[in-house]
């Protein structure tokens, strides 16, 4: 087993007396898919946002590779390799669904100094890599929702990031629009980057993820292989809880 | 008869008494008389103590620049002479200022002369900067019962209500342009008239009171309006001055910066008349318009002579630094000081309510008579400015009135 | 009206309102990037007028100098001004979360521009108060219609400014990402965005516009310490008019506002200054966006 790409050690935050995440430790192995569950303000997207630097946490330490990238702020989090999409995506809706992209590949994790032809390539494969091939002039502000969301998706892979952080990519999705992000998220995890995604829907979680850690109430409450954590009384408990 | 005498006694005794009682309370009344009452206070007094405030800071400080020396100028001339000598308590008392910054701000003004009342103890008090300040700062004199020489104020609304502390020596706001006019009607060959004001009470006055005394001296007056205070581009206003073909165009705003731009963009505008009046042109407006200022007609608070008065004016001026056109509202500041003086002689002591009464009596010429300033019911003045005209980047007295006709050229449209 | 003077009337207007657009950009350009509504705007104004003047002046006995070519000087200088001016007092600012940024920049700003204009005020003492410099090139005129020379050029430059602006914004990488900060900032930051830098730069740029603007006014009309707060507000009325973040509502709303002050000013001048507002209470009502606005 090598070592863990990424690992969050008892990582707390706190919102004026309302404690959001508590002591949250778990670990992400690199080439892999590790989902992460649990009810409704359970805490998995203030996991994401502390992660990704939108603020600090009370208490705890996020290390990637060896690094300790506690407390860093998004944009140097991004450099170094962590990218991630918003479940309410963030395009730059005046912008082209190119320059979109291009943004990410001129300020991402490998921000080299592109040739024009190398870099209008690259933005054309990416494009038709997440299936938005022939939108590229399109401003932002008018793709569909579906689209919107392989934009963010594209924008983030354009960064070249090595862990990548999906959040709810396939809440609001019909079936057929499901399997098709799936699979694109398999072929992601193909090119060897590390997945690390929030998820509702159970069947995209359980097929997909290597590793499932479940959040309850800001805690750690099971961490797993699918199967086993399906099983865990616990997490059970606290999805049934949940739905009263 | 033993009653008799016992009250003969008794009331010779009373008699006595009284008498002594009488005598003494005479005496001691006509000793009142002659000593004034808190005759030992006056008799410790051992200076003038004037208190007024400048704007050394704020937009006016370019036009009260050098007054504060200058009020110094002439307290240490006094001074020099020992003093001013007050008949009442038979005393010479040299003059001492107390000057505060009152930073171009009425409520500032009113702040330092409730201060120079209560703490620095004045005896009376010089007024400050512009009519709006002034009328801020009277509340002061109202309230602690000392005499204002107003300067340089004279806008309508300080005169409405009555009020026995403050007079001043100007003529209303709305005659200040009178000897403008009359050089103009008397140069004859104008006819009709554009007019600008600043919209400030007292810029309005100006203005509407020229338009009635050329208009009165059978002139047109065919543009008249009012700009807001924070105007920057002229533009349209000067179209449609061009529009009514003006034969004399007239600004009046304070502070100056106004005029630059307005002169600017006439002259880049093709706006030419006859002549142009600049009721404002300092030092700034004639740097910023250099050439074109040639010819402008403008008015100072004073003229070229050679009267005593003259040459004491322009020997305090040279003592402060400064040519009279530069900051020509020192003609303001001079008039003051001969007020005061005079109302000091007239008074003969600093009780507040003799000083008062003397300032509203004031009566005396300038400038071998060629003005008297008086006190008239209301507590104005009248002293009004002289026409002057910029050459070669100066202005020009165009006084007396015979000799500035012959001297005052059309300006014609040259810029 | 003659019809000559409705045509003067109609391009005094626009020529006011392409000067007026300037200046709004610059703080168009501030608040769509950083977030930040920069009360400052006006002082800078002020003082780069200044610094034209200065120079104009002290070089005048020994080499007339073309206060243009002092405005190009000048430029440049409060690009790093406007970098100081955010590093020091904005970059701080940036920490707080959202909802008291802006709050915390209104106020950040508005004490720096009372203490900018109170340090220009103290500097005047000794000199004189209100600054312009003597520079008169004849009209250019056709018929009976006057074209102020100093104007033409002013709006010849603004138009190239504003061409080098959409240059830099359309075709640079530094462009493009001052385009993404403007329209998702956090979306910017997520994919490596260095923001802060971008942020000082937008400054550099804004303050830089500005102090062109105060060259202007030096030339056309005069600069003095108390100009800065009301030329402020009447820009943040063309940035609000315009539609925060839109560059050609701010273009279009500045040469609105120069032809209604244009048109107002021969009708009713004592109307003029009050008609930016007014306009912008108009145009709010039938776009509450603004023209523009996203």
């Amino acid at each position: 087993m090598s070592a863990p790409l990424m690992s969050v050690r008892a990582l707390t935050v706190n919102f004026s007396g309302l404690r959001a995440l508590d002591r949250v430790s778990f670990s992400v192995n690199p080439g892999k898919i590790t989902g992460i569950i649990g009810p409704n303000g359970a805490g998995k997207t203030t996991l994401f946002n502390v992660i990704a630097g939108h603020y600090r946490p009370s208490g705890g330490q996020i290390i990637f590779g060896e690094r300790n990238i506690t407390g860093w702020k998004s944009d140097r989090v991004c450099r170094l390799g962590i990218s991630r999409t918003y479940q309410h995506v963030r395009p730059f809706l005046g912008l082209s669904v190119y320059n979109n992209v291009k943004v990410g590949f001129l300020y991402g994790h490998q921000a080299v100094n592109w040739k024009q032809k190398e870099l209008s390539q690259e933005i054309a494969s990416m494009l038709e890599f997440v299936g938005l091939e022939g939108l590229g002039e399109k401003r932002a502000e008018e793709l569909i929702p579906l689209n919107r969301k392989r934009l963010e998706v594209a924008r983030a892979l354009a960064t070249h990031p090595r862990l990548l952080l999906l959040d709810e990519l396939i809440a609001g999705l019909t079936p057929t629009e499901t399997l098709s992000m799936m699979e694109t998220i398999r072929q992601i995890n193909a090119k060897g980057i590390t997945v690390l995604m929030i998820e509702h829907v159970m069947k995209a979680v359980m097929g997909l993820s290597d590793k499932v850690v479940v959040l309850h109430h800001g805690e750690v409450i099971a961490e797993g292989s699918p199967a086993q954590v399906a099983g865990d009384q616990a997490v059970i408990d606290a999805y049934l809880g949940a739905q009263h | 008869m033993s009653t008799r005498n016992q009250n003969d006694t008794h009331q010779f005794g009373e008699i006595i008494t009284r008498r002594k009682f009488i005598t003494l309370a005479s005496a001691a009344a006509a000793g009142m008389a002659v000593i004034p009452l808190g005759g030992s206070a006056m008799a410790a007094k051992t200076e003038i103590v004037i208190g007024a405030t400048l704007s050394q800071s704020g937009r006016f400080q370019g036009i009260i620049r050098p007054f504060g020396k200058l009020l110094q100028v002439w307290a240490d001339g006094i001074n020099a002479k020992g003093g001013i000598y007050l008949h009442k308590i038979n005393k010479t008392l040299p003059i001492r200022l107390v000057i505060y910054d009152d930073q171009s701000s009425p409520p500032t003004a009113l702040k330092f002369y409730e201060r120079l009342a209560a703490v620095d103890k004045v005896d009376f008090f010089m007024g400050p900067f512009t009519s709006f300040i002034t009328n801020a700062a009277l509340q002061a004199a109202v309230k602690h019962k000392r005499p204002m020489f107003m300067v340089e104020a004279n806008d309508s609304a300080m005169f409405e209500k009555p009020n026995r502390w403050r007079a001043t020596g100007l003529s209303p706001a709305k005659t200040e342009y009178t000897r403008v006019v009359q050089l103009l009607a008397k140069k004859g060959g104008v006819k009709t008239f554009a007019l600008l004001s600043r919209d400030s009470l007292h810029e309005n006055q100006a203005m509407e009171g020229f338009g009635e005394m050329v208009k009165k001296a059978g002139m047109e007056v065919v543009y008249q309006k009012i700009a807001p205070k924070d105007t920057r581009d002229f533009s349209s206003i000067i179209l449609a001055m061009k529009q009514s073909k003006p034969d004399v165009v007239f600004i009046e705003w304070i502070p100056p910066p106004g005029n630059i731009g307005f002169l600017k963009q006439a002259r880049g505008l093709g706006l030419n008349p006859k002549d142009v009046v600049v009721g404002h042109a300092p030092v700034p407006v004639i740097k910023a318009l250099g050439r074109s200022m040639e010819n402008v007609l403008s008015a100072l608070y004073f003229f070229e002579g050679d009267s005593p008065h003259h040459r004491e004016f322009f020997a305090m001026c040279k003592k402060a630094g400064f040519e009279p056109w530069q900051y020509s509202e020192a003609g303001i500041r001079y008039v003051t000081f001969k007020r005061i003086e005079e109302a000091l002689v007239t008074a003969g002591s600093l009780e507040p309510e003799e000083v008062r009464r003397a300032m509203w009596q004031s009566n005396f010429s300038l400038y071998n008579g060629d003005i008297r300033i008086k006190t008239d019911k209301k507590g104005y003045g009248t002293l009004h400015p002289w026409p002057s005209q910029i050459k070669n980047g100066k202005p020009v007295s165009l006084w007396p009135l015979s000799k500035g006709v012959e001297i005052f050229e059309h300006k014609n449209g040259q810029w | 009206m003659e019809f000559t003077t409705l045509v003067q009337v109609i391009i005094n207007g626009v020529l006011l309102g392409g000067v007026y657009a300037l200046a709004a950009f610059g703080l168009s350009l501030i608040f769509g990037v950083s977030g930040v509504l920069n009360l400052a705007h006006g002082e800078f104004l002020m003082v780069g007028g200044m610094a034209v003047f200065l120079l104009f002046d002290a070089l005048q006995n020994v080499w007339y100098v073309n206060p243009f070519i002092l405005v190009a000087v000048v430029a440049p200088l409060f690009f790093l001004v406007g970098l100081v001016f955010e590093k020091a007092l904005i970059q701080p600012l940036t920490q707080r979360k959202e909802h008291v940024r802006l709050a915390s920049a209104v106020l950040v700003t508005l004490g720096a521009a009372l203490v900018i204009e109170d340090v220009a005020d103290f500097a005047s003492r000794g000199s004189q108060y209100e600054k312009s410099v003597d520079f008169f090139i004849p009209s250019l005129v056709i018929g009976e219609i006057y074209l102020e020379t100093n104007k033409l050029v002013m709006f010849g430059l603004v138009l190239i400014l504003i061409v080098a602006l959409f240059i830099f914004l359309r075709f640079t990488y530094v462009g493009l990402a001052v385009q993404a900060v403007t329209q998702n900032r956090r979306g910017a930051l997520l994919v490596g965005v260095n923001t802060t830098r971008i942020n000082a730069i937008a400054f550099g740029i804004g303050t830089a516009l500005a102090a062109v603007a105060g060259g202007f006014e030096v030339i056309n009309s005069m600069v003095a310490p108390n100009i800065g707060l009301p030329l402020t507000l009447k820009y943040l009325c063309i940035v609000v008019m315009g539609g925060l973040g839109s560059f050609l509502g701010v273009a279009l709303g500045g040469v609105i506002i120069g032809l209604g002050e244009s048109f107002l000013g021969f009708f009713y001048p004592a109307w003029s200054q009050t008609v930016a507002y007014l306009l912008l209470v108009t145009v709010l009502l039938i776009r509450p966006k603004g023209l523009f606005g996203k």
